[in-house]
C-alpha cells in the first residue's frame, strides 16, 4: 500500500509496522548455490593456490640445514652394557663425576649464520599441569613481590621459610647442560645474547629481581643461577621458563654466527649435568640453519602440496563426469520428499 | 476457566443422582404446599441451616412419603395460583430472566444435551427443609412484598454450594472493622509484582536455577573452586555464569519493576467510599472488605462487591466485562429489592453477608444476605467483580466482599502454563548424548592419567615437572598435592569435567533465547501480518515455542470469530413465502422514487444505527405502500417480532444533527446501540430498525418500537427464552389494543412442526419457506423461521398461571417453563425466515487450502449446530462436495460406539476388536431404545479394499457425541477414524472438549498441535495444545491473554506457519545443530592436546579465550543467522505449501543430523588439532603461542563452517562472521598484551612467522573443501541436497525469464527494423497495399513488449531479488554475488517494484478503463474538494502482491474531468490482461476498424480468457468460458514458433494453455473483443460483471448453465491459480507437486 493510504488512515494512531526491507525480511541478499561449475572452479582456485604454495614450502624447508645429535646415551661412561636407570640418574647426580662429554659432528652442507643452536628434550611434559602452574609470574616481574610463591609449590621457599628467587618447578628444573663448540681446534663463539624474547626480558623478568635461595634445597633439580646477575638477564632460565607445548621440544641455545663449511668438523664438548635419564628422556643437541618458513619441517610444504593435488584431481574428477553423466540443477528427484518417496518404493 | 480442571467432570454425577432427584422435588414441593406464605422464610432458613442439614435421614422420610405427596403438590400448586395478581407477576417474571448470567447460561447451551441434566445437578444440590421449620413464626413478617418471594425462588436454583461450604465468609455491611477482626481478609492491594527489593535476589536466583543447565553450571564451577581441581582461574570460571544470571536478572528485574508501577497506579486509584455516613474518596489500595462503596457510570470496578444499590429503581446495573472474560456486551447485575429501596432512600444499610470463600470461578457466586433479620440469597447476577466497569448506569453503590488478592480476576490472573518446543526436547536428548561423550572423554582422561601414574610410579618424587614430594626440611618426604593414585584419577576425571564442561552447550539456551527474540521481532514486525481492521500487529506472547510453528500437524481453529469475522448481517428473508434476497449496492437510497417509500425512509433515518443494512427496495415498497393485504400483515408481524422477540437492550444517545437537511424533522438524531448476548438477535434487531421498526426502549415489562414513525409500546407479558431443546424463543406481547400475540423464532427443524396447517395457503407458503430455507442454509447462512399467533383470552389465561407457576417453581423449572412454552408455542402462523450471514474472514479459504496442502489437518471445534458447522465447513473450502461425510451424533455410548465402528467398517480396515465389541453389545442394545440419527454414509462402499480409492473423508461428530466418547473407552475408536480423515468438524462442543479433543490428538501422536481461537471459550484448547494462537477479535481478549501467538486475522496463520513458521523452525533447527558443533569441535581439540601432556588436563588456551570462546568469538553470528538466515524466500514458500512438510519430516533437525554432524565435528577437530602439532613438532614452540595459534584456527573454522551454510548472505552476516573473527583477533592480542599473563606476547611472536599463517590457511580450506565436495559430489547430506536444488529452481527460473525477455524484445527489434524498411522503400502515400503487411509487423512488435513485459512483471511478482538477479554466463551455473546488471531499456520505465513508489497523474474527461482488474477499497471526502476520492488497488494485491493502487477523483464538472492517479505499477502476473493500457489499445483498435475487422490480427495479443468458478458458492454453477476468436489458439502459436528458441519453458507453457483453452467456434464472429475485469468477489455474480465495451457476442455451446447469457468473469482465485499454472509451467517441469 502506498504512503499515502497509510496517512490518510493515520488518524487514529496506527500500528502497522514500517515498512522497511530489514524488518520485513526482505534485505538485498545472495544465495550461494553449489553449482557444479562453481565447485569444479572452487577446487581449481585451491590447486592454483596451494601448489605453488607447497612448492615455495617444500624447497625452503628443503634447504635448511639441520644436525641432531643424540648425546645423552653416549655421555655416560660405559660401566656396564646394561646401566640400570638408577645408575645413571646416580651419576649424573653425583656431583663429583667428571660429565664432560666430546662428541664430534660433520657439517653435510655449507651453513650460513645465523646458525641456531638448539637443545631438545624428549619425553619432558613441559606441558603438564602441576609444571605449567608451579612458578610465580608476580615474583619474577617486581621486586617487592619476591615472597609471592603460593603458586609455586612445591618449589617455594627455603626451609627456614625464606622465598627462592624464582620459585617454582619451572625454573628449578633449568636445563643446565653445556656446549662448546670448537672448529679445528679453534672455538667457535656462541652467541648467547638475545635467544630469549624481547618482550619477556623487558617486562617479564624484571632487572631488580635477582636470584636467591634458588636450588638451596636437599634435591638439585637443574641449574643453577648467578645470583649477581638479574632475572631479566638470565636468558637461558627466560627461554626455559616460556614452557614447551609438547612433550618434545627444542629451546635455543644460542647462535653460530660464522659460516660452517660442508665437511668441517665440529666438536663439541657437552658438560652433561642435566638429568633426563630419571624418567627416560632424550637428550639432543641440534644445530640448524633456519628459513624464512622456519626450521627443517617439510609438513606444511608437503600438506599443500597434497591438498593442492587432491584440489585439482577432483576438479578433473568433476569435470569428467559432469560432462559424461550432468545431473539435472535443481532436479525434483532431489527433493527431499522425492527422495524419501523413492527410498519408500525402493524398500 | 481453569484448565487443570478434570476433562468434563461435569457430567460425571449426572447418572447417579437422578432418581433420587425427583424425591428431593417433591419434599420441597410439600413445604410450598404447607406454607405457602412463608417460602422466604423457608429458603432463607436453608441457606443458614443447611450446612448442618442431615440429608440422609431427609432422604429416608422423604423416600416414605414421596409417592403420595406427588399428586397433592399438584393440587397445591392449583390453590396457589389465584392468589397471585397476574399482570403484575408477568412483567416482574420477565424481568427476571435475564438474572440468569448469561454466560453461564451459554455454558450450559454449548454442552449440549447434558444441559438439562446439568440443570438437575443444581436442583440436587438444593437444600432440603426439613418439615419442622423454627422459623415459621416469621410469618407475621410485614408484607414486604410477595414479589420478593420470587426473586429468592428463583435465585435459589442457582445457590448450589453454601451447604457445602464448612467456613463461609462473614461480612459485615459498613463495619469494615468487625468484618475484618481476626485479620484475616486481605485488603485491597494487590500485587502482581513477584519480587520485594529484599526478596528479589534470593527469589530470583532460586527461579533461574530451576533450570537444569545453570546448576550444571554451578556444579562445575563449584568443583572448580576446590584446590587440586582448579584447572581454570576461580573468577574466570565464575564468569559465565554470572554473566547469564546477572542479563537475566535484569530483564526479570525491569519487568517487575513495571509491575510494581502498575501495581502503584492500581493502588492509588480512588474510588468514593463510604466513611461516617458520607461517601469520601479513598485509595483503593485501603478499601477494605465491608465498606460501602460508590461506583459512577464508566468507572472501574475497584473490587468485588455485592450490588446494593443503583440509580435504577429496579435496581439494575450494566457492567462490561470486558476485562474479565473479554465479551464486550453489556450485562445486567441487579441490586436486591430490600436493599435497593434502602440504598435509595439514603439510609445506612447493615446486614451481614455471608458467601463462599475466594474462589476463582467468575460465573458462580452463592452467598445469603442477613438483613434485619431477614434473609436474601445472593447469587451471581447481584455481584459486580473487580476490574469491570459500569456502564448506562449512573451509579451503583454495592459491599465489598472480596478485596485485592481475593477477588476473582485476581485469582484468575494466572500466567498460561509453560510451553516447551518440541525441538528443545529432542534437544535435551541429543544433550544426553553430548554428556555421554564428555563422560567417555573424562573416562579417557581419567584412565590414561592412571595407566601413566602407574607407569612412571617410582619416579614421580623427582620427576622434574611433576615431583610429587617436598625436599625441604620440615616437609620432606610430605606429598604435594598427591592423593595416592586411585584418588589422583578421580581428580583427573573431575578435572576433565570442568575442562571439557562446555561441551554441553549451556550458552545455546541463551542464544536460543536471544534468536527467538529476534524471531519473533521480525515476526511482530511483519506488514502482512498486520490487521488493519482492528489495527493489531501480530503479538509474540510467547518466547519459547517459536520453532514449533514449523511442525504443526493439526490445526484446531474455532469457527466463530476465528473463521467467521462474528458479525452477522441480515442478508436475505423470506416472507410469507416470498424470497426477498436484494443485494444492495452502492447506488444508495437515489433509486427510491415512491414517495411513500422516502417518506419512510425519512422517517427511519432518524435513528442512527451502528451498523446500517441497506433495506431492499420491493420489500420496503410493501411495508410502506398503501397495500392492505395478508402479505403486508405478515411482513408487519415479521419485522415486528424481529424487533420484539430477542432481549437485546437497545442503548441510545442522542446527538444534535449535524447536517441541515434533516433538521425539518426537528429532532435530534438519536443514535442506538444495540447490546445483546447473541450478535445474530443484534442483526435481526439492526435489520428491523433498517426497515422502519425500531426497538429503542426496553424495561422489564415493556418494550417501545419505533414502527414507521408510531411508537408502539408493547408489553410484554412473558418471555421464552432460547434453549436447545426447543431451540426456539418466543415472546408473549399485548398491544396497545389489547390484542396479545406470541411471537415466536427458532430453528426450522423445531418450528415447522408447530405451525397451522389448516389452511391450504399455510401449506404453499410454508412449502415455499422451506424451499427458500435450503437455498439460505446451502449458501451457508444461518437461518431463523419467524412465526406468530394471536392469543385468545382464555389461552392467555391458561398460559399465565402456568409460566406464573413455572417461574415460580423451584424445581423442574426448565422443564415447566418448556411445557409452559408448548401450552402457546403451536398452531403459529408462519411468517417467514431470516438468512442472518456469518461473514468468512478475508483469505479464509485460501489460508485453508494452503494448510492442507502443506499437511496440516484442520479441525473446526464449533460451539454452533450442525448444519451451520456443515455450511460454514462448505464455505471455507474445508468440505469439498467430493468428500464422504461421516456423521455421528449419538445419544448413548452405545450408539456411538456402533457409528463409530460402522464408519470405521466401511471406511477403514476393518478393526477386529470393533466388531467384536459390537456384538457384545448388541445385547444391550436392545433394551435401549435406539433413536438412530442419520449416517449420512454412501453404501456403496462396502469392500474394505475400496479404502484406497475413496475420496477423502469428513467426520462430523457432535459434542452430545464426545461426551460419551471422550470419557469412555471409545477415544482410541474415535481417534483411529479422525486421524485416517482429512476433515474433523466438531459441533456444540464445550470449551472443555475442545480441549479434551487437543488432548486426543497430543496424547496420541507425536504430532504438534496448534489452537486457534478468539473467544474465552476457546482458552481451555489455546493452553492445551502445543501452540496457542489468539485472534484479538469482538470477543475481547480472554483468548489472546492465554495464547502464545495473536492476531488479527485467521489468514495470517497461513503466513505464520507457512513462512515464519518454516524459518523459524529451519533457523532453531541449525542453530541447535551448529551450537553443538561449535562446542564439540572445540572440547575435542581441548581432549586431543590432553593426550599430549600426560593426561594432565593442561589447556593450551589460556583461561579468558576458552570462556570468551562461546560467549563472544562465536556467539554473534550464530545468532545474526539464527535470526536472518532464510532458505527459501517467502513467495517461494507460500506458493508451495508443500514445503513445510520439512517441519513435518523433521528435516531440519534429527537424528541422522546429530551424528552426521558429530561425524563431522569429529573429523574437523582432528585436521584442526594436528596439523598445527605436526607443523610445529620438534620446535621451540610453547604452550601459549600454540593455545593461541588453536584459539585462531577454531574460531575462523567454525565461523568459515557457519559462513558455508549460510543460505542467503545479507551485510548484516558479513558484518557478524567477518567481524567475529576481527573481534577474537582483537582479544587475543589484548589478552598477551597483559603482562601478567604467562602467554603473554605470544601473538606478536606469532605473526611475524609465516608459519602460523600458512597453518591457519591449511587447516580451513583443507576442511572446508571436503564440505563442498560432499554435497555437490557425492550428496550427502539430505539438508543440502534439497535446499540447493529449490534454491536453484529459484535461480533457474528467473535466468530463464531474464533469456526470454532478452529474445522476445531483439526479435521486436528486428521486426521494427523491417517495418522501418518496408516504409522507407514505400511511398508517402501508402496505398492499401501496404497497410496489411505493416499491420502484420506492427502487431508482432506490440507482441514482443507484451510477452517480455508479462515474463518480467511475473519475474518481479514472483522473487523478491529480482533486482538482483545477475546475468548468468552457463546455463546452469547457480546465482552469484555480483551486482545486478543495468537494467535493459524499456520504453515504460522502470518495472522493478519498490524502487519508488512512482506516481503517474492522467487527468480525463470521462471514465476510462485502464484494463487492470482494479477493485475499489475506500472513498473520501477530501478537504475543500467536491467530490470524492475514490481509491483502488489492484484485485491482484493479496494473491499475488500487487502493489499497484490508483486514486480516481472528479475534478471538475463541467466539462467533467476526472482525474486518476496511479501508484506502483502492477506486478500480478496475467498473461491475458494486457497490460498496455486500454486507450491504448482504443485506439490502434479504432484504426484496425476502418479495415477489415475480422482478420485484424492485432488483437490477438490481447484477446481475453476468463474463466469462472465461484468461491464463495461452491455448489452453485462453476463454468469455464474461454471467449474471443481463434485469435487465441493463432496467439499461441505464434508464440511457439518463437520458443523453439527457447529451451523447454515457453514450450510447456503453451502446452499448458492449449490445455486450458477450449476452442470456440470458429464461425463465432470475430469482430467482438471483450474486456473483462476481476470483479469484486463479494458482489454477487451477475452484478460483478462489469463489461466496459461489449459487442454483439456468440457463445454457442459456451454460453454458462444459467439463464443470463453474460460471459462471467473470473473471480480472483481461480484467476490467479490459473496464471500460476500457466506462468508457473517452467517451474513445474523441475517440481513434481501432484500429490
Amino acid at each position: 500500500m502506498s504512503s499515502e493510504d497509510d496517512s490518510s488512515q493515520s488518524h487514529s494512531k496506527s500500528k502497522k509496522p514500517k515498512y522497511s526491507r530489514f524488518t520485513q525480511q526482505e534485505l538485498p541478499s545472495c544465495k550461494p548455490i553449489l553449482t557444479p561449475g562453481l565447485v569444479i572452479g572452487i577446487l581449481l582456485c585451491f590447486a592454483i593456490v596451494f601448489i605453488p604454495i607447497g612448492l615455495i614450502t617444500f624447497t625452503a624447508t628443503e634447504n635448511v640445514v639441520e644436525l641432531v645429535d643424540r648425546y645423552d646415551e653416549d655421555c655416560i661412561p660405559l660401566k656396564s652394557p646394561h646401566n640400570s636407570e638408577n645408575e645413571r640418574a646416580g651419576f649424573i647426580r653425583d656431583a663429583g663425576t667428571n660429565k664432560t662429554c666430546v662428541r664430534t659432528l660433520i657439517i653435510p652442507k655449507k651453513m650460513k649464520p645465523p646458525i641456531y643452536v638448539y637443545y631438545q628434550l624428549d619425553n619432558f611434559y613441559q606441558n603438564h599441569r602441576r609444571y605449567v602452574k608451579s612458578r610465580s609470574d608476580h615474583q619474577l616481574r617486581y621486586a617487592s613481590h619476591v615472597s609471592e610463591t603460593k603458586t609455586c609449590e612445591p618449589e617455594a621457599t627455603t626451609n627456614d621459610n625464606q622465598p627462592i628467587v624464582p620459585c617454582g618447578l619451572i625454573a628449578w628444573s633449568l636445563f643446565n647442560d653445556t656446549y662448546r663448540f670448537s672448529r679445528n681446534d679453534t672455538s667457535l663463539e656462541i652467541n648467547k645474547k638475545d635467544i630469549a624474547w624481547h618482550s619477556e626480558r623487558t617486562k617479564k623478568f624484571s632487572s631488580q629481581v635477582y636470584p636467591k635461595n634458588f636450588q638451596s634445597g636437599s634435591l638439585i633439580g637443574g641449574g643453577k643461577l648467578d645470583e649477581k646477575i638479574p632475572l631479566s638477564e638470565q636468558e637461558d632460565l627466560i627461554v626455559w621458563m616460556r614452557t614447551a607445548a609438547l612433550p618434545t621440544f627444542r629451546k635455543l641455545y644460542g647462535r653460530i654466527e660464522t659460516d660452517l663449511e660442508a665437511n668441517d668438523q665440529i666438536t663439541v664438548v657437552i658438560q652433561n649435568n642435566y638429568n633426563t635419564y630419571s624418567f627416560s628422556g632424550k637428550k639432543k643437541l641440534v644445530i640448524s640453519t633456519a628459513s624464512w618458513i622456519g626450521g627443517k619441517n617439510d609438513f606444511l610444504g608437503k600438506m599443500y602440496m597434497a591438498v593442492g593435488g587432491t584440489s585439482l584431481l577432483l576438479a578433473i574428477i568433476f569435470t569428467v563426469l559432469y560432462l559424461l553423466k550432468p545431473r539435472p540443477l535443481g532436479g525434483p528427484t532431489y527433493l527431499s520428499w522425492n527422495r524419501n518417496r523413492a527410498a519408500v518404493r525402493e524398500s | 476457566m481453569s484448565s487443570d480442571k478434570p476433562l468434563l467432570s461435569q457430567s460425571e454425577p449426572i447418572s447417579a443422582p437422578n432418581t433420587q432427584l425427583h424425591n428431593h422435588d417433591s419434599s420441597l414441593r410439600i413445604c410450598s404446599l404447607g406454607c405457602p406464605c412463608h417460602i422466604e422464610s423457608i429458603t432463607s432458613w436453608v441457606a443458614d441451616e443447611a450446612q448442618q442439614c442431615n440429608l440422609h435421614d431427609l432422604k429416608e422420610e422423604l423416600e416414605e412419603n414421596s409417592a403420595p405427596v406427588e399428586d397433592k403438590a399438584v393440587s397445591g400448586d392449583l390453590l396457589v395460583r389465584p392468589a397471585v395478581k397476574p399482570v403484575r407477576k408477568e412483567s416482574r417474571s420477565a424481568e427476571l430472566h435475564p438474572k440468569c448470567p448469561p454466560v453461564e447460561r451459554k455454558r450450559l447451551v454449548s454442552w449440549g444435551g447434558v444441559m438439562d441434566l446439568g440443570h438437575k445437578v443444581l436442583e440436587v444440590s438444593l437444600p432440603l427443609p426439613r418439615p419442622a421449620s423454627p422459623r415459621v413464626q416469621d410469618s407475621d413478617k410485614p408484607q414486604t412484598s410477595r414479589r420478593s418471594e420470587r426473586f429468592h425462588q428463583i435465585s435459589m436454583q442457582l445457590e448450589e454450594n453454601i451447604p457445602h461450604h464448612d467456613n463461609p465468609r462473614l461480612i459485615h455491611i459498613n463495619d469494615p472493622k468487625k468484618t475484618n477482626d481476626k485479620f484475616e481478609f486481605s485488603g485491597n492491594e494487590i500485587r502482581t509484582s513477584k519480587y520485594t527489593l529484599l526478596t528479589f535476589l534470593p527469589k530470583n536466583l532460586f527461579i533461574q536455577f530451576h533450570r537444569f543447565a545453570y546448576l550444571y553450571f554451578l556444579a562445575i564451577a563449584a568443583l572448580n573452586q576446590l584446590p587440586p581441581l582448579a584447572v581454570f582461574g576461580r573468577t574466570v570460571s565464575l564468569f559465565p555464569l554470572l554473566f547469564v544470571l546477572t542479563v537475566t536478572a535484569v530483564k526479570d528485574g525491569y519487568e517487575d519493576w513495571r509491575r510494581h508501577r502498575s501495581d502503584r497506579n492500581e493502588n492509588n486509584r480512588e474510588a468514593l467510599v463510604l466513611q461516617l455516613d458520607e461517601f469520601r474518596p479513598k485509595r483503593w489500595k485501603d478499601i477494605l472488605p465491608g465498606e460501602v462503596v460508590k461506583i459512577s457510570s464508566d468507572e472501574t470496578i475497584p473490587c468485588d462487591m455485592v450490588l446494593l444499590g443503583t440509580s435504577d429503581p429496579s435496581g439494575i446495573a450494566y457492567i462490561q466485562t470486558m476485562n474479565l472474560d473479554g465479551e464486550s456486551n453489556l450485562k445486567t447485575r441487579y441490586a436486591r429489592q430490600e436493599t435497593n429501596k434502602v440504598v435509595l432512600e439514603g439510609t445506612a444499610i447493615s446486614g451481614v453477608i455471608k458467601c463462599e470463600q475466594p474462589n476463582r470461578n467468575i460465573y458462580e457466586f452463592m452467598g445469603n444476605m442477613e438483613l434485619k433479620g431477614q434473609r436474601v440469597p445472593l447469587s451471581q447476577s447481584n455481584i459486580i467483580l473487580r476490574g469491570c466497569q459500569l456502564k448506562n448506569t449512573d451509579w451503583a453503590v454495592g459491599v465489598v466482599v472480596y478485596a485485592g488478592q481475593d477477588t476473582k480476576a485476581m485469582l484468575n490472573s494466572a500466567m498460561s502454563p509453560a510451553k516447551r518446543s518440541r525441538l528443545e526436547t529432542y534437544m535435551n536428548r541429543e544433550t544426553l548424548w553430548l554428556s555421554t561423550f564428555l563422560l567417555s572423554m573424562c573416562l579417557v582422561v581419567a584412565i590414561g592419567m592412571c595407566l601413566w601414574l602407574k607407569r612412571n610410579k617410582t619416579q614421580l618424587d623427582t620427576l622434574p615437572y611433576y615431583r610429587k614430594v617436598y625436599f625441604q626440611k620440615g616437609k620432606e618426604g610430605k606429598n604435594y598435592t598427591f592423593y595416592g593414585i586411585p584418588l589422583e584419577t578421580f581428580i583427573s576425571f573431575l578435572s576433565s569435567i570442568i575442562v571439557f564442561q562446555i561441551m554441553i552447550p549451556i550458552s545455546l539456551y541463551i542464544t536460543m533465547e536471544l534468536v527467538r527474540l529476534g524471531q519473533s521481532y521480525f515476526m511482530i514486525g511483519d506488514r502482512h501480518m498486520y490487521d488493519s481492521s482492528s489495527n493489531s500487529r501480530f503479538q509474540c506472547r510467547s518466547l519459547n515455542i517459536n520453532e514449533d510453528l514449523g511442525q504443526i500437524r493439526y490445526v484446531f481453529s474455532d469457527k466463530t470469530g476465528t473463521l467467521t469475522e462474528n458479525k452477522m448481517e441480515f442478508r436475505k428473508a423470506s416472507i410469507w413465502g416470498k424470497n426477498y434476497d436484494y443485494v444492495y449496492s452502492v447506488a444508495g437510497s437515489s433509486q427510491y422514487t415512491d414517495a411513500a417509500v422516502e417518506d419512510a425512509m425519512a422517517g427511519r433515518r432518524k435513528w442512527k444505527l451502528k451498523s446500517e443494512i441497506t433495506p431492499d427496495p420491493e420489500l420496503m415498497k410493501l411495508l410502506y405502500k398503501d397495500l392492505y393485504g395478508e402479505e403486508r400483515i405478515a411482513a408487519h408481524d415479521f419485522f415486528l417480532t424481529l424487533a420484539a422477540c430477542n432481549t437485546v437492550i437497545p442503548i441510545v444517545t442522542e446527538s444534535p444533527l449535524l447536517s441541515g437537511s434533516e433538521s425539518s424533522l426537528g429532532d435530534s438524531q438519536i443514535s442506538i446501540d444495540y447490546q445483546g448476548e447473541s450478535p445474530d438477535e443484534q442483526a435481526l434487531v439492526a435489520a428491523a430498525s433498517a426497515y422502519g421498526y425500531t426497538l429503542f426502549e426496553r424495561t422489564s415489562g415493556h418494550i417501545m418500537i419505533d414502527a414507521n414513525g408510531e411508537k408502539l409500546r408493547l408489553d410484554v407479558l412473558g418471555l421464552h427464552e432460547f434453549d436447545s431443546v426447543r431451540k426456539r424463543m418466543s415472546v408473549v406481547i399485548r398491544f396497545p389494543d389489547n390484542t396479545i400475540k406470541v411471537l415466536v423464532k427458532g430453528a426450522d427443524t423445531s418450528m415447522f412442526s408447530i405451525l397451522k396447517k389448516d389452511h391450504p395457503d399455510d401449506d404453499r407458503i410454508s412449502h415455499a419457506t422451506q424451499s427458500h430455507l435450503n437455498e439460505y442454509s446451502s449458501e451457508g447462512l444461518r437461518t431463523l423461521v419467524i412465526a406468530s399467533r394471536d392469543l385468545t383470552s382464555e389461552e392467555l389465561m391458561e398460559w399465565q398461571h402456568m409460566y406464573e407457576d413455572a417461574s415460580t417453581s423451584l424445581t423442574e423449572r426448565s422443564i415447566k417453563l418448556r411445557q409452559t412454552a408448548a401450552l402457546i408455542e403451536c398452531n403459529l402462523t408462519l411468517l417467514g425466515a431470516t438468512a442472518i450471514e456469518d461473514k468468512l474472514q478475508e483469505g479464509v479459504p485460501e489460508a485453508i487450502e494452503s494448510l492442507r496442502q502443506a499437511g496440516i489437518k484442520v479441525w473446526v471445534l464449533t460451539g454452533d449446530k450442525q448444519e451451520t458447522a456443515i455450511s460454514i465447513g462448505l464455505s471455507c473450502r474445508l468440505l469439498t462436495p467430493d468428500m464422504h461425510q461421516i456423521i455421528i451424533n449419538g445419544n448413548s455410548e452405545n450408539e456411538c460406539r456402533k457409528l463409530l465402528c460402522d464408519a470405521k467398517a466401511k471406511y477403514l480396515v476393518n478393526s477386529a476388536s470393533c466388531v467384536e465389541k459390537i456384538t457384545e453389545r448388541e445385547k444391550d442394545e436392545l433394551q435401549v431404545p435406539s433413536q438412530m440419527k442419520s449416517s449420512n454414509m454412501p453404501q456403496h462402499y462396502t469392500a474394505q479394499n475400496d479404502v484406497p480409492g475413496l475420496g477423502p473423508l469428513a467426520l462430523i461428530i457432535d459434542g452430545n457425541s464426545l461426551v460419551y466418547i471422550l470419557e469412555k473407552d471409545l477415544e482410541t475408536e474415535l481417534f483411529d477414524l479422525a486421524t485416517s480423515c482429512r476433515v474433523v468438524l466438531c459441533c456444540r462442543v464445550a470449551p472443555l472438549q475442545k480441549a479434551g479433543i487437543v488432548d486426543l490428538i497430543k496424547g496420541r501422536t507425536d504430532d504438534m498441535t496448534l489452537a486457534i481461537g478468539d473467544g474465552a471459550n476457546d482458552v481451555s484448547m489455546i493452553q492445551m495444545a502445543d501452540v496457542g494462537v489468539g485472534i484479538c477479535g469482538q470477543e475481547g481478549r480472554q483468548a489472546v491473554m492465554a495464547s502464545d501467538f495473536a492476531m488479527g486475522q485467521f489468514r495470517f496463520l497461513k503466513r505464520l506457519l507457512l513462512v515464519h513458521g518454516h524459518w523459524n523452525y529451519q533457523r532453531i533447527g541449525y542453530l541447535v545443530l551448529y551450537n553443538f558443533y561449535r562446542n564439540a569441535v572445540f572440547v575435542l581439540m581441548l581432549f586431543w592436546y590432553i593426550l599430549y601432556t600426560a593426561f594432565s588436563t593442561t589447556s593450551a588456551l589460556t583461561d579468558w579465550s576458552s570462556v570468551l570462546y562461546s560467549v563472544v568469538y562465536t556467539s554473534l553470528p550464530t545468532i545474526v543467522v539464527g535470526i536472518l538466515d532464510k532458505d527459501l524466500s517467502h513467495k517461494t514458500l507460500l506458493k508451495y505449501p508443500k514445503l513445510y512438510a520439512a517441519g513435518h519430516r523433521q528435516e531440519s533437525y534429527n537424528m541422522s543430523l546429530f551424528w552426521i554432524t558429530m561425524a563431522d565435528t569429529f573429523w574437523q577437530s582432528l585436521v584442526l588439532f594436528f596439523v598445527p602439532l605436526l607443523t610445529y613438532r620438534e620446535s621451540t614452540i610453547d604452550i601459549w603461542s600454540l593455545g593461541s595459534l588453536w584459539t585462531i584456527a577454531v574460531v575462523i573454522l567454525v565461523n568459515v563452517h557457519l559462513a558455508m551454510d549460510i543460505q542467503r548472505w545479507v551485510y548484516l552476516t558479513h558484518i557478524a562472521i567477518w567481524g567475529s573473527i576481527i573481534v577474537t583477533y582483537g582479544c587475543i592480542v589484548v589478552l598477551d598484551s597483559i603482562p601478567a599473563f604467562p602467554n603473554y606476547g605470544a601473538i606478536y611472536h606469532l605473526v611475524k612467522s609465516p608459519v602460523y599463517w600458512l597453518s591457519i590457511l591449511l587447516i580451513t580450506p583443507l576442511l572446508k573443501y571436503v564440505q563442498i565436495c560432499l554435497p555437490s559430489g557425492i550428496q550427502a547430506s539430505k539438508l543440502i541436497g534439497s535446499r540447493s536444488c529449490l534454491l536453484a529452481c529459484e535461480t533457474r527460473k528467473q535466468y530463464s525469464d531474464w533469456q526470454r525477455v532478452i529474445g522476445e524484445l531483439s526479435r521486436g527489434r528486428e521486426v521494427a527494423d523491417q517495418l522501418r524498411l518496408m516504409l522507407r522503400q514505400s511511398p508517402i502515400d501508402s496505398s492499401a497495399t501496404l497497410v496489411l503487411p505493416a499491420q502484420g509487423l506492427v502487431s508482432k512488435i506490440l507482441e514482443t513488449f507484451t510477452h517480455s513485459l508479462s515474463i518480467l512483471s511475473a519475474a518481479a511478482a514472483d522473487s523478491d531479488e529480482v533486482s538482483q538477479l545477475p546475468p548468468l554466463k552457463s546455463e546452469d551455473s547457480g546465482e552469484s554475488c555480483k551486482t545486478p546488471p543495468p537494467p535493459t531499456k524499456d520504453r515504460r520505465g522502470c518495472y522493478k517494484r519498490r524502487r519508488s513508489s512512482e506516481t503517474r497523474t492522467k487527468d480525463t474527461a470521462s471514465l476510462f478503463e485502464d484494463g487492470h482488474a482494479w477493485r475499489k477499497y475506500g472513498q473520501k471526502d477530501i478537504l475543500n474538494a467536491k467530490h470524492p476520492r475514490n481509491y483502488f488497488r489492484c484485485t491482484h494485491k493479496y494473491d499475488q502482491g500487487c502493489q499497484a493502487t490508483k486514486q480516481v477523483q472528479k475534478i471538475e464538472d463541467d466539462p467533467p474531468l476526472f482525474r486518476t492517479t496511479y501508484h506502483g505499477h502492477h506486478t500480478c502476473k496475467n498473461l491475458f490482461n494486457p497490460i498496455i493500457s486500454h486507450h491504448h489499445i482504443n485506439n490502434i483498435t479504432m484504426d484496425d476498424n476502418d479495415n477489415d475487422n475480422d482478420n485484424s490480427p492485432i488483437m490477438w495479443s490481447f484477446a481475453t480468457t476468463t474463466s469462472h468458478s465461484d468461491v464463495s458458492h461452491p455448489k452453485s454453477t462453476t463454468t469455464c468460458v474461454l471467449i474471443n476468436d481463434s485469435s487465441c489458439t493463432a496467439d499461441v502459436h505464434i508464440n511457439n514458433a518463437d520458443a523453439d528458441a527457447d529451451a523447454g519453458g515457453v514450450k510447456q507453457e503453451n502446452k499448458e494453455l492449449e490445455s486450458q483453452m477450449i476452442k470456440p467456434p470458429p464461425s463465432s464472429s470475430s469482430s467482438s473483443h471483450d474486456y473483462f475485469v476481476c470483479p469484486d468477489d463479494h458482489d454477487d455474480e451477475t452484478s460483478s460483471l462489469k463489461k466496459f465495451k461489449s459487442a454483439p457476442y456468440e457463445l454457442g455451446a459456451f454460453s454458462p448453465a444459467g439463464s443470463n447469457s453474460d460471459v462471467y468473469s473470473c473471480t480472483e482465485s481461480t484467476h490467479s491459480m490459473e496464471m500460476d499454472i500457466i506462468s508457473m509451467a517452467v517451474f513445474d517441469d523441475f517440481f513434481d507437486f501432484k500429490s
